[in-house]
Order: C-alpha cells, then structure tokens, then sequence
C-alpha cells in the first residue's frame, strides 16, 4: 500500500512567513544601507591634493521625487549617505496682489460717471459646471491708494493688507469694478486697477519683492511716492473671518461690496533705506545669510554697492559701502555660502559675465575679499575660502552635450501631433559634474588646483533629453544642488 | 494559542496551492507588462520605475492583492473538507477563534505577496534595463547607463509605500494590511449572498484603502499638508474603514446564528 507523505502545515506555514518577513527586511535594509557610496567621484586634473585642505562641499543629488544622496567633500575627501527628508527650508506658499484702488471717500463721484453694464458666463465642467451672472463698470480716476495684499495660500486663507500711500496721476486711468452674485461673490470687488498694467508707464508707484517667504514672512518696498525704501516683517495674518468683520463695504452702483482700502493684519518696518537706496535686483534671497542673521544689498543713487549687515529680525546692524559699483542692466545673484561667516554673490551683466564676490566676514567687518571675473558662458554655483583664508575656491557646473534622434512614434506619443512624420534631431546640455577649482588669495590669475566631481550621466537626463526637443524650450531640471551652510543644520538623514 | 496556530496553517495547507498559482500568473503578467513597455520606442528614457507606472501595474498589484484576500478567504470553502458551519458546531473551542485564524492567514498570505513582489521587481530589474538599453543604443549619443536597483527601488511609489524609510509611515501599511485581513475574515464568515455583499464592501475597503495609502505618500513627498487634503485623506480613510465595520457586524451575527443552529 502506497503511504501517504505526511504534511506539517504548521511548520510549513512558520517558513514561508519567515521568508516573506526577511525579504521585506531585507528590503528595508537595502534601501536604508546600500545607496551607491561611489556615484560621486573625485578627479584632479591639475595641482596637489593637499590644496583641497580646508575646504568643505556639501552637495545634494535628487535622484526622486522621494530621495535623495547628499555628498560631503570635506579636505578633499569624498563621503556620501542617503538623505530621507529633503531641505528644512520650508516657505509658505504665498499670492500677493498690488492693486491700485480708488479711494473709499472719492468713490461715490467716480462711481456716477461709470459705465458698463450685465456680463455672464460660467466656470467649472461637468457636474461641477457653475453659471454666473455680474455687472461689470469701468470709469477713470487719477487718485489711487496703492494697496498690497499678501495672501497665505496653505488652505487657511489667512491674509495682510497694508497700504504703500496714496497717489495721484499725471493722467487719470480706466479703474473696473465688478458685482457678482452669490455664486461668485469672491471675485467682486470695487473701482481699482492692477499695479501691474501700468508698472512701465513711468508712474511713482512702489514696488514690493518678496524677501523671505519662511515664516515671519519679510517684504521689501522700494521708494517712492515721497518715503524711503525699506523692509517690512508682517507680524499677524489675519483670517478670513476677522477679515470679514474688520472691512467696510462701499456702494458699487447700489449694489454692496467690500471695500479694498482698508488694512488689516499687522506689518512693522524693520529696517529704513535711506537716501534713495534701492535693493539690488536679485531672483532669490533665500540664501542672504550669516551666521546671527542676514544680510542684504543696496544700491545708492549713485550706482555704489552697499552691504547691510541685518540681525535674525532684519534690523541693521552695520552699513558696509563696498567698493563695488552696479550699472543699469546689472543683477545681483546670491550664491550658498560653504561657511557661515562667508558672504558670496554674483554681479551678473546683462549679456552674460560679470564678477563673482567672496567676503570673509569677522563679527561686523570684512576680514577679507576676493574678486573674481566671470566670463560670459559659467555662473559658479558657489565658491568660499579656506579655514585659514589662504586659498579660493570656486565651484561651477560641469556640462556634457548629449545628442539623439527622436523617432516619429515618439513624437505621436507624446504629442498627439501626427502631422510630423521625420525623426527629430535633438541635444541636451546635462550636468554630469561639478567643476572645483582653487586659487590662491592674493592674485586669481590661474588656479593653482582643478579638480571635477563626477556624477556620471544621471538616468533622468535620458528623458529630458526627448522632453526638451518635444516641449519646445529646454527645459531645466536640477538634479545637483549645493547645500549652504545654513542649511546644513536643519538637516539629518532619517 | 495552539490551537490558533493549527487553525491558521492548516488553512493556509488548504490554500496554498492556489495562492502560489495566483502568485505565478502575477509574476508572468508582470513580466510580460514590463517588457513590452520597455520594448516601445515611445517609453524610451524612461526609468524602470517610470515604466512600472506607466504600464498600469500599481493599480494591478491592488488588484491581485484582493484577489488574495478572496484566496484566504476561500479557505472555508474548500471542497468538504473545512465546511466552517460544520466545523463550527463540532469544533471544542470559540467560535470567535475562527475569524481570528482568518485573519492571521490573510496577513500572512498578503505579507508573503507583498515580499513577492519586491523579488520580482528586483528580478525584472535586469532584464527590463537591458532592453530599455538596447532600445536606446541608435537613437541616443553615447552610453546612457541605467538607474541603479536602489535608484529604481527608491523612484517607485510602490515601495514608498510598502516599504516606507520614514518612521511612522509604517503604520499606515500595518494598519491597510490589517483592514483587509479583517474583511477577509468577514468574507470567510458569511454565506450565501451575504458572501457576496462582503466580497463587495472587501473591495471598496481595498480600493479606497490603496487610495488612501498613495495620498499619504503622495502628501509626505510634496509636502502638501494642507487643511482641505488632510480632510480628504480623512474621509477617504473613512470609507475604507466603514465597509469594514460593516462587514465585521454581518460576520459576527453568522457566527452567532451557526452558534443557535
């Protein structure tokens, strides 16, 4: 007789759990433990390696949306770890909106000479499809209060709304107002005029830039309209329903809607530019920063660069001249700095080039400056001294020309089009290193040491490269990024 | 607890077979997802990971993961030899003792279909980045390499959520898994159309569950902790724990009525 094998579910039930825990364990382990330690690799082309001494390098490799490899080369040693939490920079996501508006006590005299009449239409799709119904009136008025409203726009709705002075115009200009119904009631709002229409038409309007959109948000308004320049902190949003209870309506042709002239919120001057000085242009401040507060760049009337040395709240603390001057045209560009006493900056040309600046900072004064030109192609990313300030160093991006063809089915795929039946020829300028190289402190003729950081080709350029040619304009992805040392703090591998 | 634990493996005796046959047509329809995307011409540069979404088989691998809750369930029904009202009225012990093996069983079968599917992608790695390679040799300059496994692994949404590196995040896949293995043991439980009524609420938990899980990876990555999607998360996690409470109610009264029978 035939014996039957016997069957031992139990253990047989024990195993196979062990096994699907210790490959998800082993998962675990692999992604905490085994990031590539050798994606970043150190050349020196020229020079000696002990010249890399006393500097350090801190990088970031975004490799997705949900990781990343943060490389240190610190007295030229490589080293790498995986990074779980991105930047602990973490802005507000802001709106703002500078309007000029009609006054609320001359309103009711512009309001008799408009004209306009019934609009409608409808917004949303499908079931979410909404009709609405308004009037829309336009009238002209040449004394407009010039208001700024910065809105929070993280879901609490939370807002500030200061006025920068009142003002009248050579020539009067067409205001609108619109009266919605219920549907669209948001969008209804008094005789006023976005500053922005008329920003080129020579008039004395302020301007605001965001400074820091990190909470307490800070605001720079240029002069104008008879007051200086200067740096605002606001102090307290308000909410919409402290908003609703705070603002006046005004009469729009019978019809009531809030008023945009009255401020709500709480904005408190910090710092005063004086004699005409004006912020130089710059598309970020994000990294103005020192090691007990932040630092700015003013330009006087007279072209003159000066540096405001400001405290964590934005208060000046010293008022720098350096002997740096801008020309019209010219644009500031504030790199990361590797230290935390150093400050460095780009003055940009318009057509490219320019010099890139290094300060040493020593408490309240410049313990040292270096002064680099730029030539027209390369923007260094960031650039510092040594521990001991003998030496510069300047690091800039590393480019390899990538080329293809993208084939006709490709084309289809992405763009729908089916009238293009040729292969495309395409190029991508990727980023596959970082430039380092190091000078000497006195005389930046030639670089005593030139070195690359490898990266290699990253995967992600492959896609751009098809990207870029079937989304018209290149397109920039950033994948490297340097870590200033004011970041570096916040930061720590999970 | 003994017992508990011959309850468990001898259901997990009686589904094994069809697990695994479950198991292999998800690798082989895995398989052949991947390489074909990799093959086209149109997914050129894309990553592994971008193909593996782009082919559609993170909502498959929800898919078969009911289906293998409806597989640990069917444990019950397993040709005469574990009738459970039958079973029920000659077993020595609480009948309560009976969805708890259910639920233990489905766990186990979803961790080891979780674990199988970090082995095929980390298999499929190689060839799939070999052909997608292959595709590109012609039409790009120069040698493009591959992303590495860890880059591949990491750029998955998939593995972000089933293998999350953040602490707490790991709660969120504990508790989904759990959420299913109990509709599992609900499912096993009832009979007759009622069966069918759980199969059903087993389903939206399993689907807004998922949804659920990728909106919180979703949040975490893009940093989007707003008011409104938090509401959102909220009450899409309210739906997938509702069906379960459902169920759990229409289970423990089959179990009572067998118990009066």
């Amino acid at each position: 007789m035939k014996s039957k094998k016997a069957d031992r579910p139990y253990k047989a039930c024990l195993g196979v759990l062990a096994a699907g825990m210790l490959v998800l364990l082993a998962g675990q382990g692999f992604l905490r433990a085994a990031y590539p330690k050798d994606a970043v690799a150190l050349h020196i082309e020229s020079g000696d390696k002990s010249l890399l001494d006393g500097f350090t390098v801190q990088g970031l490799w975004k490799q997705s949306t949900a990781s990343a490899l943060a490389f240190t080369l610190a007295d030229g040693v490589l080293s790498e770890k995986p990074l779980f939490r991105t930047s602990s920079y973490d802005p507000l996501p802001l709106l703002d909106q500078y309007q000029l508006c009609v006054p609320d006590d001359v309103m009711a005299a512009v309001d008799e000479r408009a004209e306009g009449g019934h609009i409608s239409g409808s917004y949303g799709a499908f079931f979410l499809h909404t009709p609405y119904e308004g009037m829309q009136y336009t009238a002209q008025a040449d004394t407009l209060n010039q208001v700024y409203t910065l809105m929070v726009t993280d879901g609490s709705n939370r807002s500030v709304r200061f006025s920068l002075g009142q003002t009248t115009l050579p020539e009067a200009v067409t205001v609108t107002a619109e009266v919605y119904d219920k549907s669209k009631a948001g969008d209804s709002h008094p005789y006023m005029l976005n500053a922005a229409e008329v920003a080129n038409d020579g008039y004395d309007i302020r301007d605001v830039t965001i400074l820091d959109a990190e909470e307490p948000v800070s605001l720079y308004v240029s002069p104008g309209n008879g007051e200086d320049g200067g740096i605002y902190m606001v102090r307290k949003f308000c909410f919409p329903e402290e908003i609703e209870k705070l603002v006046p309506e005004v009469d729009v042709q019978g019809m009531p809607v809030s008023s945009l002239n009255q401020a709500y919120g709480t904005v408190e001057e910090v710092c005063t530019l004086e004699d005409g000085e004006t912020l130089v242009p710059c598309e970020s401040w994000k990294n103005a920063r020192l090691e007990n507060g932040r630092w700015i760049l003013t330009r006087s009337e007279e072209g003159n660069l000066i540096l405001y040395l400001l405290d964590g709240e934005w208060k000046s603390v010293a008022k720098l001249p350096l002997d740096i001057s801008l020309t019209a045209g010219q644009s500031a560009a504030i790199l990361p700095s590797l230290r935390m006493d150093e400050i460095v900056f780009a003055i940009k040309n318009q057509e490219g080039g320019g010099q890139l600046i290094v300060l040493r900072m020593d408490q309240n004064s410049i313990e040292q400056q270096s002064c680099l030109p730029l030539t027209k192609d390369s923007l260094p990313i960031t650039a510092g001294f040594s521990t001991d300030g003998s030496r510069l160093m300047v690091v800039s991006e590393k480019t390899e020309r990538l080329a293809g063809t993208v084939p006709e089915s490709v084309i289809r795929h992405y763009t729908g089009a089916d009238s293009l039946a040729q292969e495309i020829d395409c190029s991508i300028s990727a980023v596959t290193g970082w430039n380092v190289q190091v000078y000497s402190g006195k005389e930046n003729a030639q670089p005593m040491l030139s070195a690359y950081l490898d990266f290699g080709i990253a995967q992600r350029w492959k896609q751009e490269l098809w990207f870029s040619k079937l989304y018209g304009a290149e397109r920039t992805i950033q994948l490297f990024s340097v870590t200033a040392a004011w970041e570096q703090a916040g930061e720590g591998t999970a | 607890m003994k017992r508990l634990g011959r309850l468990v493996s001898w259901h997990w005796h009686l589904v094994r077979r069809p697990f695994m046959l479950l198991c292999g047509v998800y690798g082989a329809q895995q398989m052949a997802l991947l390489l074909l995307s990799a093959a086209r011409k149109e997914t050129l540069g894309m990553q592994m990971a971008d193909l593996f979404m782009g082919c559609g088989q993170l909502p498959l691998f929800f898919v078969t993961l009911y289906l293998v809750l409806l597989t640990a369930a069917s444990a019950t029904r397993s040709g005469g030899r574990s009738h459970m009202m039958y079973t029920l009225h000659t077993m020595p012990f609480s009948r309560l003792l009976f969805p708890a093996a259910q639920i233990l069983l489905s766990l186990l079968l979803q961790i080891i279909f979780t674990a199988w599917q970090v082995v095929l992608y980390t298999v499929f790695y190689f060839p799939v980045t070999a052909l997608s390679g292959r595709v590109a040799v012609g039409l790009v300059s120069g040698t493009l390499p591959a992303g590495s496994l860890f880059e591949e692994i990491n750029a998955n949404p998939l593995f972000q959520m089933l293998l999350p590196v953040r602490g707490g995040s790991w709660i969120w896949v504990i508790g989904f898994m759990l959420l299913l293995s109990i509709q599992s043991a609900c499912i096993a439980c009832c009979r007759g159309f009622r069966r069918a009524a759980a199969m059903f609420l087993a389903m939206v938990t399993a689907g807004v569950g998922a949804g659920s899980l990728y909106l919180r990876y979703y949040i975490e990555t893009n940093k989007a902790w707003e008011s409104g999607v938090n509401l959102l998360l909220l009450l899409i996690l309210g739906a997938a724990v509702l069906p379960a409470l459902l169920n759990l109610g229409s289970a423990l009264w089959a179990l009572y009525r067998a118990e009066k029978l």
